[in-house]
């Protein structure tokens, strides 16, 4: 096509110059300051880590346990503290332990002289009345379900008080399962306002000015704080990045400090000079949920239950998904946790042959259909289409539906429509695991509610126990629940975590724990 | 008059478009499988914690009470809260606004100005400069934002390290980190929009200085600036106005994604992330600001219409 001839060349220099202006103005590249939310991953003084996903509340009671304990840790002390070694050691309070035999009464004292980051004092009252709001408010019910009064026995001395045993209270008040973030009385006073504040006595408070809801939290020291030794920054950002490649990139280029990687990002992490590190911390697999067979005739069988688990190659689905960072395993407990039973890792060996013949037993020679429900977060959906692929060479076929958000998958797990569902769970200590999994009452990851005496009796006589007894009978217990095949458990997958470690030291992996940002995370 | 006319019969005609698009919002949401309820009180809920929470968000009422209840908060300005952080919904979206604005405001003054550049040049010296805009209009359309997004990032962020790979700096913390932290995100917002506006620029540039009016100027003598820009340029901005006002709602639409891979605080990523958690209330804030967003568009393309065309005026 010819030219215009309307259109001469001091035009096409008018245009070319207005295009350029066009692109310097879209540009505006000048100055590499480092201010805002979007870079302040440079400051040396300034920790910034990046959050997959916003906060469900800034309210240690209704935040998530996992996802949620960066926003809330920072603000909030909790009375005592996990370290990455498992062990429980002092925090707000320097002496505690069960009272008597049974499990039922605990006690704890705190430190003399703290105070809340508002000023006010924190005594035993106080954390009496944020412990009472936790168990009556919180997500984590099921939990808390057993205590019965928390009540202040002195000035600094708190009691709580459990209708039935509970093993757990020392790491029920630890930093990583949050029940004992001690809420200050003005925070209780306006429950409303705890998601978007916070009224902790942590070593940070929320700077609220530079806070965008949703986007970055900001956290500023405080000056009340009762150690100082632990405040290393002048300034966290914890700053939620939906998309994992931007997050990624964030991190490799400085913007940020750190973040949890998928298994799959790990290479690049580390080619991008960045430390990963990473423990087991999650399990996945198919919860074979309706035991009885209520809406799957055959899942009442034991024998179709152990079929499917011996048609499942573990190390296979375990290499292809998470490369080196998982171990294929048939139970649900983590090495060090006190249901770790390590002959049970590999119950199922891979044995299609073996499946076949127990679905023949069982009357199911041909195999059978049954409908199964997953979820598409954490790449849960990945190891359960695995699974279901596999199942089908000794004829079993599921129809699987895929939810996309916790939400859905919640819904649709509790519906007792799914007879089989994908789940992913991260390692718990064994009383808390048969909150959800064990004992006859309705969740999301036992929906049928199953009932078995024999279980129910052995869980009873394992939480009763004293601490040193607790480990051999929760093990008895996982084998108990994995030889009557109540799950197709694939993998415990590592929990893998990418971070500057030019900048950064003691940011570290383990085990049901999640890095410390607020005592242990500091600047080399 | 006529303006002020015009405006009213607009904004009066758009009132059930905006009753349309809330009740349609609501019903699609309710569809999806799950509720808030049940984001809201987790996995390790009891199904009577469960119920309470829906019970005292109101989800347990029929759907039409709910939207009617919502509708009537409306009516008395309140967008009700977020289900999960408490704040006042229309306090989280005008914190969000800005950051759309910004994104969606430069992404069309970028695209605007670069795409009419592009297509008179491309109308003036044809051959291959047309088979280029042609090109990148197919591309423009195929490729998606999020897309280009990523390979900015990876050129602009990652080997040059001359932009931040993610988040906003307001103008008033800093207006050169603005223009920073918005260079990425608006080159990958209007770079499908460059080439569809080339395209009809130059189409719309050619079928005008083929009319006979053209060439009676030409005859008598006027300046060729003079018959481009006041004549040529006037009655080929037409198709163009309505070209960019179709661009700019889109851009609305591309910056939930753009927004969410730059983790950018603005209503495309509150939405997203509304969505996944169910959070009513901010779903239905979110889409009625973009909804009141589209009609202002619309009514600003009418009024350049009457600006630039007597005709429109006269009807």
């Amino acid at each position: 096509m010819p030219g215009n001839p309307l259109l001469t060349k001091p035009m096409t220099r008018r245009l070319a110059v207005l295009a350029a202006f066009a692109v310097a103005a879209a540009t505006a590249c000048s100055g590499s300051g480092s201010s805002g939310a979007g870079t302040s991953g440079g400051q040396k003084d300034t920790l910034t880590v990046v959050a997959a996903g916003a906060p469900a509340s800034l309210d240690p009671a209704k935040a998530n346990v996992g996802s949620d304990n960066w926003f809330v840790n920072l603000a909030y002390d909790t009375v005592l503290r996990q370290g990455r070694n498992g062990k429980v050691s002092a925090g707000l309070a320097t002496t505690w332990g069960y009272i008597g035999t049974g499990n039922t009464d605990f006690e704890f004292t705190l430190r003399q002289g703290l105070k809340f980051a508002d000023g006010t004092p924190l005594d035993a009252k106080a954390v009496a009345a944020s412990l009472n709001y936790g168990r009556k408010n919180g997500l984590n019910v099921s939990w808390t379900s057993a205590i019965e009064s928390v009540t202040a026995t002195g000035p600094l001395t708190v009691r709580i008080h459990c209708s039935s045993p509970h093993p757990n209270l020392p790491q029920l008040m630890t930093q990583v399962l949050m029940i004992g973030s001690v809420i200050s009385p003005k925070g209780l006073a306006s429950p409303a306002t705890m998601g978007t504040r916070s009224f902790g006595a942590g070593p940070y408070v929320l700077d609220t000015a530079h806070t965008a809801s949703g986007d970055h939290y900001t956290y500023t020291p405080n000056p009340h704080y009762w150690d100082k030794k632990k405040v290393h920054w002048k300034k966290v950002v914890v700053k939620v990045v939906a998309n994992s490649n931007s997050a990624l990139q964030a991190v490799k280029t400085g913007q940020a400090d750190a973040m949890a990687i998928t298994a799959n990002q790990a290479d690049t992490a580390k080619s991008g000079g960045l430390k990963v590190v990473g423990a087991p911390n999650i399990f996945m697999g198919v919860n074979l949920a309706d035991r009885k067979g209520t809406v799957s005739k055959p899942l009442g069988d034991l024998r179709v239950r152990q079929a499917l688990n011996h048609a499942v190659d573990r190390a296979a689905i375990t290499k292809a998904i998470v490369q080196k960072y998982g171990q294929p395993t048939s139970q649900i407990s983590l090495p060090g946790l006190d249901g770790f039973a390590a002959d049970y890792d590999n119950r199922y060996p891979y044995d299609p042959a073996k499946a076949k013949k127990l679905l023949a037993e069982a009357g199911y020679p041909n195999g059978f259909s049954l409908k199964m429900e997953t979820q598409s977060l954490f790449g849960v959906d990945l190891v359960t289409q695995a699974v279901v692929q596999q199942w089908k060479q000794i004829g079993v076929t599921a129809d699987v539906t895929t939810d996309t958000s916790v939400g859905q998958w919640l819904a649709n797990a509790t519906s007792k429509k799914y007879p089989a569902l994908g789940f992913g769970y991260g390692g718990a200590t064994s009383y808390a695991l048969s909150l959800d999994w064990m004992l006859p009452h309705a969740t999301a990851f036992n929906p049928f509610a199953t009932s078995d005496p024999k279980l129910t009796r052995m869980l009873t006589a394992a939480a009763a126990a004293p601490a040193d007894k607790q480990p051999a009978l929760y093990q008895d217990v996982m084998r108990y629940v994995v030889d009557q095949a109540w799950l197709v458990s694939v993998m415990r997958m590592d929990g893998l975590y990418a971070y500057n470690a030019k900048k950064l030291t003691g940011f570290t992996a383990a085990p049901s724990y999640i890095p410390d940002l607020a005592w242990s995370v500091a600047p080399r | 008059m006529a303006t002020f006319r015009l405006v009213v019969r607009r904004l009066l005609s758009s009132t059930p478009f905006l009753f349309l698009v809330s009740a349609l919002t609501f019903v699609l949401v309710s569809l999806v499988p799950g509720d808030p309820a049940r984001t809201i009180v987790g996995q390790h809920a009891t199904v009577e914690q469960y119920e309470a929470v829906r019970g005292r968000l109101g989800l347990d009422e029929p759907l039409p009470v709910q939207y009617g209840d919502w509708l009537v908060r409306v009516f008395h300005g309140d967008l009700g809260a977020s289900l999960f952080s408490g704040e006042p919904v229309t306090s989280v979206l005008n914190n969000r606004l800005p950051v759309s604005l910004s994104l969606i405001i430069a992404g069309t003054i970028v695209s605007g100005i670069l795409g009419v550049s592009l297509g008179l040049l491309s109308a003036r010296r044809g051959g291959l400069l047309v088979k280029v805009v042609d090109g990148l209009a197919l591309l423009g359309l195929a490729v998606p934002a999020f897309w280009f997004a990523l390979v900015l990032i990876a050129i602009g962020s990652v080997q040059l390290r001359w932009f931040p790979v993610t988040g906003y700096v307001p103008f008033a913390d800093d207006p050169a980190e603005w223009g920073r932290s918005l260079v990425l995100p608006v080159l990958s917002l209007s770079l499908g929009a460059v080439a569809i506006i080339a395209k009809q620029t130059r189409d719309s540039v050619l079928d005008t200085l083929g009319r006979d009016f053209v060439r009676v100027m030409q005859a008598n003598g006027f300046s060729q600036l003079s018959i481009l820009y006041r004549h040529v340029l006037r009655n080929a901005a037409l198709p163009l106005v309505t070209v960019l006002g179709v661009v700019l709602v889109n851009l609305l639409a591309a910056a939930v994604f753009v927004e969410t891979v730059f983790a950018m605080p603005g209503l495309g990523s509150l939405t997203q992330q509304a969505t996944v958690q169910h959070d009513i209330p901010v779903i239905q804030g979110a889409v009625l600001y973009v909804t009141v967003l589209v009609v202002i568009v619309n009514l600003l393309v009418d009024l350049l219409y009457s600006r630039l065309d007597p005709r429109v005026r006269a009807s």
